[in-house]
């Protein structure tokens, strides 16, 4: 469980970041995280894993205060960085240094996330591309079994089936004791995992709601000409060959979520976002 | 008390270290080896040479080997907000982080140092003894009382370690531009002070204590009459090591270290 109460924070005081954050993020789920570069993404990840303070209220982790850093906080958290660059270790020597921190991970749990994403038999990691490199940091991440995953952009780097095989594995990881937060700007390659959408825009988060709940609240359509009646209409994009629409679900069919669409339209009408989702 | 400090946690600290640097500190080690053993060799021809490369050995091969070492240990750890990220999330509390540390700069640095000088005063009784060590090994443990040289010690000692510090908190913070200022300034001074002492007052270098290291409080007499009467100090010992020195400088360390990693943000 991750509580936020009255949470703020800033890099200048001047200019803060995020502004009486009030919410729970709940075990059980995949949390997708989306906002604009720099509305603090990776800000709001680096506060749950300790990196960060608040400048005001407090954030509680599974009870802990993350800005403590104590280690039995810290081994039930594993951080996904953007950007890897594994140690010049051989893979034995990795496995050696750094799973012993975490007391649930799984080897045999290790070589087959290593085999589905076919790099099982690299015993130099460090030598291999960066999107190699990515999958086994993703592999070992996994295998440490850590009821807390943040995973920034993981999906950057990967290749088609990669992102395929990422997805099974995750879909397969998740139980009731688990939570994974990922912060992407590919919606689409994570959208069939992804279960409560989080979307950071200008100093707030405007979206904190299951899919479920998004999409009993609207619907996203595709017509192949512009709708006459705009009154439950969110926001019309118009694409090849027609009109993407997202509109009030008035008629309660549920749609499958375009979080694309959605994310775009927080940023375009986040009146219309606040007033469309308002419970 | 498994939050502060946990022994398994903090040794593979060490096993990380050994596996992920270990090739580039033996490397840098190589390195001081190399160059003491070449300067040191220079004993043989010329022991006034010597005595000036001692100071350079002091200058150059310590005060730099100690700094190249620190360099590598936290190069990476500092380099970059990943690298932070990783050192402050892993799962050890800051304290066995500090601790680690602490360790690795003050205690090894200070083991390098003191072998090293160890290793030139041996060379240069062995020499000026015509290559016998028995005398050498036969004389009573030598020490200095504090008095007579703690001011020397105590600046260079200082110096060196508060200029570990310093730039161990340097790198921290991802200025590494001025790492070489902080040693090169002091050394070329040293190295060039003593040089132009050397050029003009040779004859009677080998006579003055001025020159002299302190590192052991003890006289012998040259049997060749080639050089008299040499003055080699150790300076402290290991009381007043840990005392004036140890001691002082790992609070300093822990003072600052320890509530700047406790505090670091990314």
């Amino acid at each position: 469980m991750i509580t936020f109460k009255d949470y703020h924070f800033y890099y200048k005081k001047d200019k803060p970041l995020f502004r009486q954050f009030n919410f729970e993020l709940e075990k059980g789920k995949v949390y997708g995280l989306f906002g604009e570069n720099g509305s603090g993404k990776t800000t709001l990840l680096n506060a749950i894993c300790g990196l960060n303070f608040p400048k005001k209220g407090e954030l509680l982790v599974n009870n802990f205060k993350p800005k403590e850093r104590r280690p039995l906080f810290l081994r039930e958290v594993f951080f996904v960085p953007d950007s890897i660059k594994l140690p010049k270790v051989k893979k034995n020597h990795f496995l050696a240094i750094y799973s012993v921190y975490y007391p649930n991970f799984s080897h045999s749990d290790f070589n087959h996330y290593l085999k589905a994403f076919s790099i099982s038999d690299n015993e130099k990691p460090f030598e291999l591309s960066f999107g190699q490199q990515k999958k086994f940091y993703l592999a070992f991440a996994l295998a440490c079994n850590t009821s807390l995953i943040l995973m920034d952009e993981p999906t950057n780097g990967l290749d088609i089936p990669s992102k395929n095989q990422f997805r099974k594995i995750l879909a397969s990881f998740m139980n009731d004791e688990k939570i994974i937060i990922i912060s992407t700007h590919q919606a689409r390659d994570l959208e069939q995992v992804i279960d409560h959408i989080l979307v950071l825009n200008k100093n707030e988060l405007l979206v904190n709601q299951s899919v479920y709940e998004i999409t009993d609240k609207v619907a996203f359509n595709f017509y192949s000409s512009k709708p006459v009646y705009m009154d439950q209409v969110v926001m019309c994009e118009e694409t090849i060959g027609g009109y993407k629409v997202m509109e009030k679900n008035t008629e309660q069919v549920q749609t499958e979520l375009d979080i694309e669409q959605l994310v775009n339209a927080c940023f375009l009408v986040p009146d219309m976002i606040k007033k469309s989702l308002k419970n | 008390m498994n939050d502060i400090f946990n022994l398994k946690r903090f040794l593979n600290l060490f096993r990380q270290l050994y596996y992920e640097k270990g090739k580039s500190l033996l490397l840098g080690f190589g390195l001081l080896v190399l160059i003491s053993s070449f300067i040191m060799s220079t004993a043989i021809f010329e022991p006034e040479t010597y005595f000036v490369f001692r100071w350079a050995i002091l200058g150059i091969v310590v005060f730099g080997g100690v700094h190249l070492f620190i360099y590598i240990l936290f190069k990476q750890t500092f380099k970059d907000d990943e690298k932070l990220a990783s050192l402050l999330t892993i799962p050890n509390s800051n304290f066995e982080k500090w601790f680690f540390q602490s360790i690795c700069v003050v205690i090894i640095s200070f083991i390098i140092l003191l072998l090293t000088f160890k290793g030139l005063e041996i060379t240069l009784f062995y020499v000026l003894e015509n290559y016998s060590i028995d005398k050498y090994l036969s004389l009573p443990e030598p020490y200095l009382p504090i008095e007579h040289y703690k001011d020397k010690v105590l600046v260079f000692l200082g110096f060196t370690y508060l200029s570990c510090i310093y730039y161990m908190i340097d790198l921290s913070q991802g200025i590494i531009n001025k790492r070489i200022k902080i040693w090169i300034y002091p050394t070329i001074f040293i190295a060039f002070n003593y040089l132009l002492k050397y050029l003009f007052f040779k004859d009677t270098l080998a006579k003055s204590s001025w020159f002299q290291y302190p590192f052991t409080d003890f006289f012998f007499k040259n049997e060749s009459e080639k050089h008299e009467d040499y003055l080699v100090t150790t300076g402290l010992s290991f009381v007043e090591i840990g005392a004036y020195i140890l001691l002082p400088i790992l609070l300093l360390s822990l003072a600052i270290y320890y509530f700047k990693l406790k505090e670091k943000e990314v």
